[in-house]
């Protein structure tokens, strides 16, 4: 599921050497940390939220099928 | 029961040596290889300081993908290409799945707006079909946000899985003649579920020709459903008038 979190973020960045995925998992809960360039954090967020949204939506599906939830998070870097 | 993905990565001087390398290294040509820049690299002085540029590569098969005669060139390049995000994505599930290249049923309304479909096979991805077709639908936007990226001309395809929007407009089809004929019985007006847009289409196209009931949307966002009624209320005659059916852009 990391590599799927990868690809969409390294295709919709227009820096992809800069997006790092950062998995771990708690208690059945399995969470997705991204960290991009800070001009690549709206798309991936995407309008109105469509593009991590749709991330969120069909991790949960899947994941659902074996008992997990998940959670994306973008990390916010502040402008230097 | 991760897909094998093998990939491979190569750096040289440019992007353009890199991607050389990899044709000579993986004996195939630049369009047999889905190609990923890591890095651009920089030039340095005198071969001081610069960086080397890093490409990702990974050898496409599509070669299993059965495209209709009728496709024309657009259209075939299209399917690759939206075969090829498909499966990276799916790759990156670690979900399989067959996949099928078809057009929309001609002459009746469904569910499929593009001119072409790709329709996922499978026992493992029918999770992404999801409670009334939701997940489906953030999949095929995926699919077709990253297609962007590559068409400029906003081409997009219609993602379906194991015919889930063939078998929808049954049901709504059917679900729209149930409604009418308890509308005809009690005389009354039926309201259906909540759908979205593209669905209560399918309930307006199907009663367009009623001779004894009308439809009409109420309501706002994701509460917006289609109420069925009577065309005109019985010993009424300022009742509804009968007016012949107009598509409208947003049912």
């Amino acid at each position: 599921m990391k590599a799927f979190v990868e690809f969409v973020v390294r295709s919709v960045a227009t820096r992809p050497e800069a997006v790092e995925v950062e998995e771990s998992e708690q208690a059945g809960l399995r969470v997705f940390r991204i960290r991009v360039a800070p001009e690549d954090v709206g798309r991936v967020i995407g309008r109105q939220g469509q593009v991590i949204q749709a991330m969120r939506t069909i991790l949960r599906a899947v994941a659902a099928r074996r008992g997990e939830r998940v959670q994306v998070e973008l990390a916010q870097e502040q402008a230097s | 029961m991760e897909l094998e993905t093998r990939e491979y990565e190569f750096s040289a001087r440019s992007v353009a040596e890199a991607i050389r390398k990899a044709e000579q290294t993986l004996g195939r040509t630049r369009d047999e290889l889905d190609i990923f820049v890591v890095t651009e690299g920089r030039g340095g002085i005198l071969g001081l300081g610069g960086e080397d540029a890093r490409i990702r590569v990974r050898l496409r098969n599509a070669s299993g993908l059965a495209i209709p005669n009728d496709f024309d060139e657009g259209e075939r390049q299209l399917a690759i290409a939206a075969w090829d995000v498909i499966h990276s994505l799916l790759a990156g599930l670690g979900l399989e799945a067959a996949v099928e290249v078809r057009r929309p049923a001609a002459g009746e309304p469904t569910l499929e707006p593009a001119p072409i479909t790709l329709n996922l096979q499978g026992d493992q991805v029918s999770v992404l079909i999801g409670r009334r077709g939701a997940t489906l639908a953030s999949f095929q936007f995926l699919v077709n946000h990253l297609l962007a990226r590559r068409f400029q001309d906003r081409a997009s395809v219609n993602i379906d899985i194991e015919d889930y929007r063939v078998r929808r407009v049954q049901s709504l089809k059917a679900l729209a003649m149930r409604a009418a004929q308890k509308v005809v019985r009690t005389r009354r007006p039926v309201p259906l579920d909540a759908m979205p847009a593209a669905e209560r289409r399918i309930i307006h196209l199907t009663l367009a020709n009623h001779p004894d009931v009308t439809t009409q949307s109420t309501g706002t966002g994701e509460a917006r459903r289609v109420v069925v009624m009577p065309r005109r209320p019985r010993g009424h005659p300022r009742g509804p008038v009968r007016r012949p059916f107009r598509p409208r852009p947003r049912p």
